[in-house]
C-alpha cells in the first residue's frame, strides 16, 4: 500500500512539474509577444501595420531603408547613433577605470570604515532622477555643456559608477585571499597583483558589470532629452523622433525601435556566458 | 646561514584585547624544520602569517638571518609559502604557477624554464606542466604548492597546513616525502599544524602554542617525554596521557591504590603542595592484575597493538584511562580487572607546570612499601 501511494506522489510531482513548466512557457510568451509584434510590424509596409493584427504578410526592408535615410526630424541615425557609440563607451571605460581601484580598496584591501562608504555610494542611487534634473539643467547651462556629448558622458559615468563599484566589490571579495597574499608573498607588486591575479579572474564579472553599464548608458532616455533635445543626442531620442502626428508611423517606429535595440541585445548575446558565469560567480566558488 | 627569530614578537587583532600571539621568543636554526603546533586559536597561523610578512607586528620583531624583517614587505623577505589551499592560480598553468615568482623578480625565460623543469623533475610533476590546476588531483595540487615554493630557492619555506587537505593514506606518504625533499635541500622551514601527530613526526623540534603563548620547544622526544606542564602533556601523544587529579592528599592515592613514586620524585612530590595532578602514558598503565580495580569499557584492537578504555573510582567519580597493551589481551566489556602503572608518571603542581617524572607504581592501601 505504502509502494502504492508512493507512485501516487510520484506521479503527481511530475503532472506538478509539467504545469508549472507550461505556466513559465506561457508567461514567457506573453511578457515577449510584445517584442515580437514590434519586430513583425517592423517588416510590413505601413498599410499592413495599421489594419487590423496581420500574421501573413510579405516582408520589407523599406521602413529599414525609410528611417535610416531620412532624418526625420531634426536628427538623423548615423548622427544619434554615433553619439550613443562615443557616449556609452566612453562612459564605460572611464566607469570600469574608477570602479576597479575603488572595488579592490573596498574588497581586497578594505579601507577604514569601507562599509559607510559602500553605503554612501549606494545612497547617490536614492535620489528620484526627477528631483536632480533642475540643478544638473542648470550646472550644464553655466558650463556651456548642455547639446554636448560631454554632459552624457559625465551624467552617465556618475550614473553607473556605484553599480560598477558594488557589483565588482562584490567579485573582488570572491577571490580567494590567499591567492592575492601568495602573489604578494611571490613578489608582484600591485600592479602585478591586479593584471595577473585579480583581473583574469575577475573578468567574467567585470564583463558582466561592463554589459550591464553599457545598457543602462545605451537604454537612458531622461537626461539625454531634457539635455540634448538638439545635438549631442541618442538613440532613444531618435526614436522618439520618428513618431509622427501625420497618418501612419506604426512600422515606421517599429523598424527604429528595433535598430535601437539591435546593439545592446548583440551585446547582451555575445556576453551571455560570461555575463552569466559573472552573475553567477558567488554561487559557484 | 638563515636562521629565523622571534623576538618578542607580538600580534594583537583589531576590536581585542588579546593579544593572538603574545611576546613570541623563539630560534630556528638554519636548515631546521620547525613545527608550529597547538589547537586552533592557538596563534600558530598568525605566527607564520607575521613571518611571512602578512600580519604586521605590534610588538618584538622577527629577523630572518641577520636582517629584521618586521617592517619589510613580504616579496622582499625571501621566503616561500605552502598555503592549506594551496592558492593555486587557477588561469596559469602549472609551468606557469610554479615560474611565477621567478618572473615576477626577473629571471630570464631560459632559466625559469630550466629551473621549473629541474624541480618539476623532482615532485614528478613533469607530465602536468601543461595543465591547469584544476585538472589535477589534491595530492598533485599539494605538490604544485611545494613545486612553487621550491623553484624559488629561497631562505626560509613557511608552510601553513599543507597536507590537511589530503586523505588521510596521502598524507602519511607526503609527510615523508616533505620530510626527507626538506632535509635534501636544507632550507630553514618553519610548519604550521594543528596535528600532533604530523608535528612529532616531522618536526626537527616543535613549539607548541596555546592561546598566543609559547609553552614548550623542544625535540619530539623531550616533548612526550618531558612535558613542561599539563597543557602539553595533554596536547602531545594519541591517545593522550591519561591525567589524574589526586588532590592535596598525600600519599597520592588513585581510587583506593597509593602511587608510589621512585628516587628524588618521593621528595619532590612530598614537598608540593596544593592540588596535584598525575599522568602516565597509555603504554604506561599495565591492564591485568593490579592494586586499582577498573572496569572495561570498551577494546580497540588495532592489530599491532590494543587500546583498552576503562573506568576507575576516583574520589566518588568514575574517571576513565586509557592503557595500550601489546596483543593479545583477552578481556570483554564491562569484566572487572586490576591496574598496574608500569613506566614514568608525571606529577604536575597547582598551576599546571610539571614537578617531577619519575617511575612510579600502584600498591594497595596498607601493603609494605618496595623500598
Amino acid at each position: 500500500m505504502s509502494a502504492e501511494a508512493g507512485t501516487a506522489t510520484v506521479g503527481e510531482r511530475v503532472w506538478v512539474n509539467r504545469a508549472l513548466g507550461g505556466l513559465a512557457w506561457l508567461v514567457g510568451l506573453i511578457v515577449f509577444f510584445p517584442v515580437f509584434w514590434m519586430v513583425l510590424n517592423s517588416f510590413k509596409t505601413e498599410a499592413d501595420a495599421n489594419t487590423s493584427p496581420k500574421l501573413f504578410f510579405t516582408p520589407t526592408l523599406d521602413e529599414y531603408r525609410h528611417v535610416t535615410e531620412s532624418a526625420g526630424g531634426l536628427l538623423s541615425f548615423s548622427e544619434a547613433f554615433t553619439n550613443s557609440m562615443v557616449i556609452v563607451l566612453v562612459s564605460v571605460l572611464i566607469v570600469l577605470a574608477l570602479a576597479i581601484p575603488a572595488a579592490y580598496a573596498l574588497a581586497v584591501r578594505p579601507v577604514h570604515k569601507w562599509r559607510d562608504v559602500l553605503f554612501f555610494f549606494i545612497s547617490t542611487k536614492f535620489l528620484p532622477v526627477v528631483a536632480a534634473i533642475l540643478p544638473v539643467w542648470i550646472l550644464a547651462r553655466n558650463f556651456n555643456l548642455l547639446n554636448t556629448r560631454l554632459v552624457l558622458i559625465i551624467l552617465y559615468t556618475a550614473i553607473n559608477l556605484p553599480l560598477a563599484v558594488w557589483m565588482l566589490r562584490s567579485f573582488f571579495a570572491e577571490i580567494p585571499k590567499e591567492l592575492i597574499e601568495a602573489a604578494e608573498i611571490d613578489g608582484a607588486s600591485l600592479r602585478g597583483q591586479l593584471t595577473s591575479i585579480i583581473l583574469p579572474m575577475a573578468a567574467p564579472g567585470i564583463a558582466a558589470t561592463a554589459l550591464l553599464c553599457v545598457i543602462f548608458a545605451w537604454n537612458e532616455f531622461f537626461y539625454a532629452v531634457q539635455l540634448n533635445p538638439v545635438d549631442g543626442s541618442t538613440m532613444p531620442i531618435w526614436v522618439t523622433t520618428n513618431v509622427s502626428t501625420r497618418g501612419d508611423f506604426l512600422a515606421k517606429l517599429s523598424a527604429a525601435s528595433v535598430l535601437a535595440c539591435i546593439p545592446v541585445v548583440l551585446a547582451g548575446w555575445l556576453a551571455q556566458k560570461r555575463m552569466i558565469r559573472g552573475l553567477a560567480m558567488g554561487a559557484i566558488k | 646561514m638563515t636562521g629565523v627569530r622571534y623576538v618578542e614578537a607580538t600580534r594583537t587583532y583589531e576590536g581585542t584585547d588579546i593579544p593572538a600571539v603574545d611576546t613570541l621568543n623563539l630560534d630556528v636554526g638554519d636548515g631546521e624544520l620547525l613545527v608550529l603546533v597547538g589547537p586552533s586559536g592557538s596563534g600558530k597561523s598568525t605566527a607564520l602569517r607575521m613571518l611571512a610578512g602578512l600580519e604586521p607586528l605590534d610588538g618584538g620583531a622577527i629577523h630572518i638571518g641577520e636582517r629584521d624583517v618586521s617592517n619589510v614587505r613580504p616579496r622582499d623577505r625571501d621566503i616561500a609559502m605552502v598555503f592549506q589551499n594551496y592558492a593555486l592560480y587557477p588561469q596559469l598553468s602549472v609551468a606557469e604557477n610554479m615560474g611565477f615568482a621567478l618572473k615576477q623578480h626577473g629571471v630570464p625565460k631560459e632559466e625559469r624554464t630550466t629551473r621549473v623543469r629541474e624541480t618539476a623533475k623532482i615532485l614528478d610533476l613533469e607530465p602536468f606542466l601543461d595543465r591547469k590546476p584544476k585538472h589535477l588531483s589534491g595530492g598533485q595540487r599539494q605538490r604544485v604548492a611545494m613545486g612553487r615554493a621550491i623553484v624559488r630557492q629561497p631562505a626560509v619555506y613557511l608552510m601553513d597546513e599543507p597536507l590537511s587537505n589530503l586523505d588521510a593514506k596521502l598524507r602519511v606518504q607526503t609527510r615523508a616525502e616533505v620530510v626527507e625533499l626538506q632535509r635534501r635541500l636544507g632550507v630553514t622551514t618553519v610548519y604550521v599544524t594543528h596535528d600532533q601527530v604530523e608535528a612529532m613526526t616531522m618536526g626537527h623540534r616543535v613549539a607548541v602554542l596555546k592561546g598566543g603563548v609559547l609553552q614548550q620547544c623542544d625535540a619530539p622526544r623531550t616533548l612526550y617525554h618531558e612535558p613542561i606542564n599539563l597543557f602539553v602533556a595533554g596536547f602531545i601523544g594519541s591517545p593522550a596521557m591519561n591525567l589524574v587529579e589526586v588532590g592535596e592528599d598525600r600519599p597520592l592515592r588513585i581510587g583506593e591504590a597509593e602511587l608510589e613514586l621512585d628516587g628524588a620524585g618521593v621528595a619532590a612530590a612530598g614537598d608540593a603542595g596544593g592540588n596535584i595532578t598525575v599522568g602516565f602514558r597509555p603504554e604506561a598503565l599495565r591492564v591485568g592484575d593490579g592494586p586499582l580495580s577498573a572496569r572495561i569499557r570498551t577494546v580497540e584492537d588495532l592489530g599491532s597493538e590494543m587500546f583498552v578504555h576503562v573506568a576507575v573510582d576516583h574520589r566518588g567519580d568514575s574517571v576513565p584511562l586509557i592503557a595500550k597493551m601489546a596483543p593479545p589481551f583477552h578481556g570483554e566489556p564491562d569484566d572487572h580487572v586490576g591496574l598496574q602503572i608500569v613506566g614514568t608518571t608525571h606529577v604536575f603542581g597547582e598551576d599546571g607546570s610539571r614537578i617531577t617524572s619519575s617511575r612510579a607504581s600502584l600498591r594497595s592501601p596498607g601493603a609494605v612499601s618496595r623500598s
